[in-house]
């Protein structure tokens, strides 16, 4: 299949000197589910509003389902629709005005429309609420309304930023599956960000992390978590220990048989390995021959935040939330949806 | 075949802008309410005036509304600029350019429904003024050509508003400056008094500034007759400010929208 999306070497530098994107290439198949997972401020969202025609590249090309985007933004914007993350419906209008003005923005009218119209309120759940000021809408509805504006005239791709942060576990599970859905019986090729890495593992068919503005790797779930080499093994040992202590230990830890990659997390060590539970004993007399206790020590699965932690150096979640480090966003939406 | 596609964009901003409009009762009661405020508080205020000798023949009543069409006006131009301020901040307007509605179209859609607001306050002073005894020296076809004075003037004065907003993203400088701007034009124009009755240096004043061109306009249509050499000196202003306003709007326009 060709591919819908094909981004070489693009480069984003704000007004403000901010380089939010940093060289990045890839390319999207059409019909992919397509996930970019990424910190707080590691330039998700500036990747979508270049590529949706909203901002003007600084560098690079992209070509979006053949139309180039210096020579033809507006055939991009026939064929792409864009949720933003910031929710924004126009609160003076009821939510079945909302999307009938986006599908007349989109060029569609007449029956066509309303049938169209009346399905995604549906599918939403929006039904009963259609008729009253969007303004009047709890914030989880709001975000519903606005991804199913951007849906409205079946777009060949759809850019989601964030979709479901805000919305409760139940909405949220609702709207993996209808994106699922939209994705294998429509075709429609998905571009999302989250920072829900449980999202990302059960969406995405292919993945790219992007953290400061750099890709930093990509693939399948299940490869990238191949790459991790095994299992993690999650040590926690005394927080008074020296530092000398702590760097012998991951020292010697680096050098058992199996163990790829050390790192360390708020949580404590963790150490990938390929058949971690044979290590565990070898793990236990090593920290004894130290002489630093061992407070706890378990096994998990490895998990597409692993694959955060080793290719960034930080959890997607804990600090990132409040490092401050992300502008407000306008319209104050955002504020209260964490 | 762009050409209906452009007119149709131009239909459906036009259509929301009203729609939002036509959906807050409250905002019309207010401005019902504000222009029966200003046409009972100024012929009250001024109501012996009048009597005063050198006066227009015509009661104050006349004079006053050509003035409050103005200032109504003037505080109407600023909601214009807030509007596409609010959309440029909240991100409504990153919705809307992400479809291939025509650049064009989103202001000219707007625009047009400012008009028919501006016409809407038109119509209230005009109404309370006539309940009130006001009479109508050209009629119907005067009171037509006052529309489109009033028209007129607000859509190029909104290019000034509307350069504030893009050029700040910032309502409350739209407001302070739309404020401020307010009081002076209003108080050094013939708007609310005869040139006669105003001390020489502003009678000086009055000849640059917009709203006596405005206001005398309308006036001379309420209280005389239709007077060309005024109409078309009312007209060559708003042509001015229309140029030169919306310039500018569109340039820094051009610079939000690609
Ligand atoms: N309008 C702007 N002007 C200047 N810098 C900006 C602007 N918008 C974003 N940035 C900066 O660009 C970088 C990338 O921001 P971006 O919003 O793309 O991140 P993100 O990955 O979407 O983050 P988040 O998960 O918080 O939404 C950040 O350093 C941010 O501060
Ligand atoms: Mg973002």
């Amino acid at each position: 299949m060709s591919d819908i999306i094909v981004v070489e070497d693009l480069v984003e530098v704000y007004a403000s000197g901010t380089r939010a994107i940093d060289g990045i290439s890839f390319r999207v198949p059409e019909g992919e589910f397509f996930g970019f997972l990424g910190p707080n401020g590691a330039g998700k969202s500036t990747t979508i509003k270049v590529l949706s025609t909203l901002l003007r590249k600084t560098s690079g090309s992209v070509t979006i389902g053949g139309h180039d985007l210096e020579q033809d933004p507006d055939g991009i914007r026939r064929i792409i629709g864009v949720q933003s993350q910031e929710t924004v419906v126009d609160g003076d209008l009821s939510g079945r005005k909302n999307l009938l003005f986006q599908g007349h923005l989109q060029r569609m009218q007449g029956p066509a429309l309303q049938s169209r119209v009346e399905e995604l309120l549906d599918l939403m759940e929006l039904k009963e609420a259609a008729d009253r000021k969007a303004r009047q809408y709890s914030g989880g509805m709001k975000r519903r309304l606005a991804l199913a504006a951007a849906l409205v005239h079946r777009p060949r791709l759809v850019f989601l930023d964030e979709p479901t942060t805000g919305l409760d576990p139940q909405s949220r599970a609702k709207v993996w599956g209808y994106l699922s859905k939209l994705n294998k019986e429509e075709g429609t090729t998905v571009f999302l960000t989250t920072q829900y890495l449980e999202e990302a593992d059960k969406l995405c068919r292919e993945l790219s992390i992007i953290d400061r503005g750099k890709i930093v790797a990509s693939g399948s779930p299940a490869d990238l978590k191949e790459q991790i080499g095994g299992e993690a093994i999650i040590l926690t040992p005394d927080p008074d220990a020296g530092a000398g202590a702590r760097e012998a230990l991951e020292g010697r830890l680096r050098a058992l048989p199996g163990v790829g990659k050390v790192v360390e997390a708020d949580s404590g060590l963790v150490v990938y390995a390929r058949q971690a539970s044979r290590l565990v004993p070898e793990i236990v007399t090593l920290f004894r021959g130290v002489g630093v206790r061992l407070d706890s020590i378990s096994l998990a699965a490895p998990t597409l935040d692993d694959v955060f932690l080793q290719k960034t150096g930080s959890r997607i979640r804990g600090e990132d939330l409040t490092s401050g480090a992300a502008p407000a966003p306008v319209g104050g939406v955002r504020g209260g949806v964490y | 075949m762009s050409v209906v596609e452009s007119l149709r964009d131009v239909g459906y901003v036009f259509g929301r802008a009203q729609a939002k409009f036509w959906g807050s009762p409250i905002r019309i009661f207010f401005q019902l309410f504000g222009a029966l405020m200003f046409l009972v508080l100024f012929t009250q205020l001024f109501s012996k005036l009048s009597d005063l000798p050198g006066f227009p023949t015509a009661g104050y009543l006349e004079i006053a509304v050509g003035g409050i069409l103005f200032l109504n006006t003037l505080n109407s131009t600023m909601q214009s600029a807030n509007a596409i301020v609010d959309e440029l901040n909240t991100g409504y307007l990153a919705n809307i350019l992400v479809t291939p509605v025509k650049r064009s179209a989103i202001l000219l859609g707007r625009v047009l429904s400012d008009g028919v607001r501006y016409a809407c306050q038109t119509s209230i002073v005009l109404g309370i003024a006539f309940l009130m005894g006001a009479t109508f020296a050209t009629g119907v076809p005067g009171v037509l050509v006052i529309y489109l004075i009033v028209v007129g003037f607000g859509v190029a004065w909104s290019g000034l508003t509307m350069t504030v907003g893009l050029a700040t993203k910032s309502n409350e400088t739209v407001s302070v400056v739309g404020t401020l701007l307010t009081f002076p034009l209003m108080f050094t124009s013939t708007a609310l008094l005869p040139v006669s009755f105003l001390p020489r240096w502003m009678q000086t004043v009055t000849q640059y500034n917009p709203i006596s061109y405005m206001s005398d306009a309308a006036r001379s249509l309420m209280v005389s007759g239709f007077d060309g050499t005024v109409l078309l000196q009312a007209f060559a202003v708003i042509g001015l400010i229309l140029v030169l306003t919306w310039s500018s709007t569109l340039w820094l326009f051009r610079s939000v929208v690609r």
